[in-house]
């Protein structure tokens, strides 16, 4: 059994709109290792959702998987991985409704969206586990319990036949959780899912979520804008910009010793508490509209560090350390040879 | 009506001692340095039943809080969802009508308005004075209009400058929050979030205000747009010469942007402290819970396991908790606070603290980065 769990090679996602092809996810590249939190930061509008949901197959229409790879090592045990490429799965075929939900599952922003409003919190989980798993309705509400009890809800068993709109957004949040870890997933994909949750709600959510990535010893997909919330919780970090990952590396060097500009923005523009005040050192300009994308390195236009070259070359993958790589023309050596590091 | 106010005043709180911090701050008024002082301000929502609207109960949405703020200086107001901060600012902007409680407002001329006690008309020579920039760039913006429209509307309502010279003043705040002239004829559906925050700003400065409320300003907008629009706010601040009342729940951008805190829980003031003190030294169980919650943005100092779990829900202000509203979560808590409601007092340093034992607890700050 190999430590990676899911590879995205050149994954393409585009929008067929009236305006014109939005290129959401331009050719990116991922791994997400087993039982590790892989954090996936940009701004809106980079492709880190659409990015993910290609994980499930719930790209919504008028989106489609243009091209790549999204392979998934699916462990047959005995050590072996049986690899499946998902992005080549029907979106509505058995193959993917056998993963979906139970070997990769989601946990989304808005938890009062995501649960349905005509359901009880009890139906809604049972329902996950009896679709993948051969269990009485009976075993179904006990297991339902006994989650509900594991995410630190109070009263479970009164719980379980409540309607979502009695529960706050932290308690919703945490039904989700109980939801998405119902079928034990091998990879838990979570979207944002402590940004509409008050500070001190997003702390328990976070410790909640940690504690139980270790006792499931399940990957973690954890996507966010929130940097704070990124040094508090990953393993790795990868930085997205316009479709495609700018940067990639384990959390302490991305946030000490940041390569790609756009990260050292995106750390100089947020302000830090206990800190003295300082003037904040914005990005300037914005995100590019998805219908006018910029040549060369998506990035130029806002880019500190930019050069005549950038607007022209669309830099590769450049291999830094062992575990780090970068998207940045400042970093390659235009001939065709890797710069080092100490050459900069 | 002052008689009803003043019934309900005191039908509420039987019994309840009057606060101290409020007498203490209502001495302050005749200090120059004060622009707005907040005395005792209750603004109750009533909850209604029935096809007669029969009244079932009160939501204390503002339970006597009273603070003050400096002319020139940037109070933050921080707290939950729920906890009033939105009411307390609207109440300000007389946006609504407070149940009771006084809004003492000082005017250019030195001369000082209980703006809690106006009623519709008198209210509308202190609109100008006092102005809201709003959360949500989308929904704060009448999509019908254009952004010359938008900015000029409250000129032209008020008739504060001559039809001839409208465009004049448009332009120049256009191009102060650092927006094309081009833009004036457009739709708000063109632009960006950041760009309609801006938009939001120039609607807010165009009549020359001396109080500028910020509610949630730059919460919807993404890391790299919201420190170009706290960069922005703070250079108005300089030149406008403009005193901000700034509600978040954003620690780290309270932090930044705030000389002064005010920190609430379930429509009351617990702590009110200057930027920094509160953040290393907070004197407020409730406070020190907040700090340690904030996730701090280096993975060298993570707090897993040692951050102060909260316990339970934030109180319900319809049915609210005895004695100190905080008790149930407080890992301090002892049998008295579950009996006596602590009042706001003042402490050394110009702080307040709603809390029994704030003397005597060595509480936790906000970690120091690197």
């Amino acid at each position: 059994m190999s430590e990676t769990l899911i590879e995205v090679k050149g994954l393409k996602i585009h929008f067929f709109t009236d305006e014109g092809v939005v290129h959401a996810v331009d050719g990116m590249d991922l791994i997400v290792e087993r039982g590790k939190t892989l954090s996936l930061v940009g701004e809106s509008g980079c492709g880190k959702s659409v990015a993910c949901r290609s994980l499930m197959q719930i790209v919504d229409s008028p989106g489609k998987i243009a091209s790549g790879e999204i392979l998934y090592h699916r462990s047959v045990g005995d050590g072996f991985d049986e690899i499946i490429d998902i992005a080549k799965l029907k979106p509505t075929g058995r193959q993917i409704r056998a993963i979906r939900g139970k070997e990769i599952s989601m946990i989304f922003q808005e938890p009062m969206t995501s649960l349905s409003p005509m359901y009880t919190v009890g139906n809604q989980i049972t329902e996950a586990i009896r679709l993948h798993t051969k269990v009485t309705k009976q075993e179904a509400r006990q297991m339902a319990i006994d989650l509900l009890d594991k995410v630190d809800i109070p009263k479970p068993e009164r719980l379980v036949e409540e309607y979502p709109f009695r529960l706050s957004g932290g308690m919703r949040q945490r039904a989700m959780i109980a939801i998405a870890l119902s079928c034990n997933p091998t990879l838990l994909i979570a979207d944002e899912p402590t940004t509409a949750l008050d500070v001190t709600t997003q702390a328990n959510i976070l410790d909640l979520m940690l504690g139980l990535q270790k006792q499931y010893h399940m990957a973690l997909l954890f996507i966010t804008h929130d940097l704070g919330v990124v040094a508090e919780i990953a393993d790795d970090v990868a930085v997205m910009y316009l479709g495609r990952i700018v940067e990639r590396s384990d959390v302490d060097t991305v946030f000490n010793a940041p390569k790609h500009p756009y990260t050292q923005a995106l750390l100089r523009s947020i302000p830090k508490v206990a800190m003295m005040r300082e003037e904040l050192d914005p990005i300037k300009g914005m995100v590019p509209s998805p219908y006018h994308r910029p040549g060369g390195c998506p990035f130029h236009p806002r880019c500190a560090k930019a050069f005549a070259a950038c607007r022209t070359i669309a830099p590769s993958v450049t291999q830094l350390g062992e575990n780090h790589t970068v998207r940045c023309l400042l970093y390659e050596d235009l001939a065709g040879n890797k710069v080092t590091e100490q050459s900069l | 009506m002052i008689d009803q106010v003043q019934a309900l005043q005191n039908t509420t709180h039987p019994g309840a001692p009057p606060s101290v911090a409020a007498q203490s701050i209502a001495t302050q008024m005749k200090d120059d340095s004060l622009l707005l002082e907040v005395n005792n301000l209750k603004m109750y929502f009533s909850i209604t039943r029935g096809i007669f609207a029969r009244v079932k109960g009160y939501t204390k949405a503002a339970d006597d809080v009273s603070f003050f703020i400096r002319k020139g200086e940037t109070l933050g107001l921080v707290g939950e969802s729920g906890c009033g901060k939105t009411t307390i600012g609207r109440c300000i902007a007389r946006a609504y009508a407070p149940t009771a409680g006084e809004i003492l407002y000082r005017q250019a001329d030195s001369s000082v308005v209980d703006l809690a006690k106006l009623e519709g008309e008198e209210v509308r020579p202190y609109r100008k004075d006092i102005r809201m920039i709003f959360q949500d760039p989308y929904s704060s913006l009448n999509p019908r209009m254009t952004v010359f429209e938008l900015i000029s509307e409250v000129l032209k309502v008020n008739k504060l400058v001559k039809p001839a010279q409208m465009k004049e003043h448009v332009e120049y705040l256009l191009e102060r929050v650092g927006l094309r002239l081009e833009y004036m004829q457009r739709y708000p559906h063109a632009f960006s979030g950041g760009e309609r925050q801006r938009i939001g700003i120039a609607r807010a400065l165009i009549t020359n205000p001396r109080l500028v409320i910020c509610d949630e300003a730059v919460s919807a907008l993404d890391v790299s747009i919201r420190a170009q629009i706290l960069n922005l706010l703070e250079e108005l601040q300089a030149d406008f010469d403009l005193t901000y009342l700034f509600i978040s729940h954003d620690l780290s951008v309270i932090r930044h942007i705030c000389d002064r805190i005010v920190v609430m829980y379930v429509g009351k003031v617990v702590e009110v402290a200057d930027g920094i003190e509160l953040f290393l030294n907070p004197r407020h169980p409730y406070t020190e819970a907040l700090m340690s919650a904030v996730p701090v943005t280096n993975p060298r100092a993570r707090k897993a396991g040692a951050r102060i779990r909260l316990h339970g829900e934030v109180a319900d202000p319809s049915n609210p908790p005895s004695g100190c509203y905080f008790h149930p979560r407080c890992r301090y808590a002892q049998t008295v606070c579950a009996q006596d409601e602590p009042t706001l007092r003042r402490l050394d340093g110009g702080r307040y603290v709603a809390c029994h034992f704030a003397e005597e607890l060595g509480l936790r700050g906000a970690t120091m980065e690197q």
